[in-house]
């Protein structure tokens, strides 16, 4: 029997993030702005209240929250430490 | 745009093939180079044995290519390679290397350091230091 698809979207998580929420992609329920998606993701996953993450949209980070369009690609970002 | 990543650390060979190929491009005058070489830093938890980097790599390389684009815009720069590496690199090896190149030398200073801090700031790339004893923390950027 089918299902009712609900919208999904797809999570990509990097560092320290990666390891707490256990993998690098993961499939989430959309959320329509970032507020929100931070909110759930550290309710689900209390170990990013540690982390000072930023998330990125379509790999564009923002200072300000941002809406997340349907299909969007959106990547947990933990502090950078290249070089 | 530019890949500027490869697998595991950069070697001494790689950095002098690169100056040795702009002997040809005799306007240049100073060519000015970062090479960024992991330390073994003593933590309370251990002493710091190597370093595995990940990158979120077409975000990485998207803002490599602004970070060009711009430093081209602001200085009179020849040439501009940038290279980081992926994977483990042990204390002692180099994992970041970037050359600048001009026809006279405070270009190519300013412009190194510069983009150095840019890409240290603003390009997602993430050092998990492995200490001697196989266990890990994340490495911070100061």
């Amino acid at each position: 029997m089918e299902s009712s698809k609900t919208e999904t979207m797809e999570i990509i998580a990097f560092g320290v993030a990666a390891r707490i929420i256990g993998a690098p992609r993961i499939s989430w329920p959309y959320i329509r702005d970032t507020a929100e998606l931070r909110a759930a993701l550290i309710h689900r996953y209390p170990g990013l209240r540690n982390v000072p993450f930023i998330l990125a949209v379509n790999r564009d980070v923002s200072p300000d929250e941002q809406t997340i369009p349907p299909g969007a690609t959106v990547a947990v970002l933990p502090p950078y430490s290249g070089g | 745009m530019k890949n500027i990543f490869l697998k595991g650390p950069i070697p001494p060979a790689f950095v002098g093939e690169s100056m040795a190929r702009h002997q040809s491009k005799t306007s240049i005058g100073a060519h000015a180079l970062f090479l960024g070489q992991v330390r073994a830093d003593e933590h309370p938890e251990g002493v710091v044995d190597r370093i595995d980097y990940t990158a979120y790599e077409e975000m990485a390389l998207e803002k490599v290519h602004v970070i060009r684009e711009e430093a081209f815009a602001r200085w009179p720069l020849t040439c501009l390679h940038i290279h980081h590496s992926l994977g483990e690199v042990k204390a002692g090896e180099i994992s970041f290397f970037v050359m600048t190149s001009s026809p006279h030398r405070a270009a190519a200073f300013e412009a190194l350091r510069h983009i150095v801090d840019r890409i240290k700031a603003d390009v997602p790339i993430w050092g998990r230091e492995i200490l001697r004893d196989g266990s890990d923390i994340w490495k911070q950027n100061h």
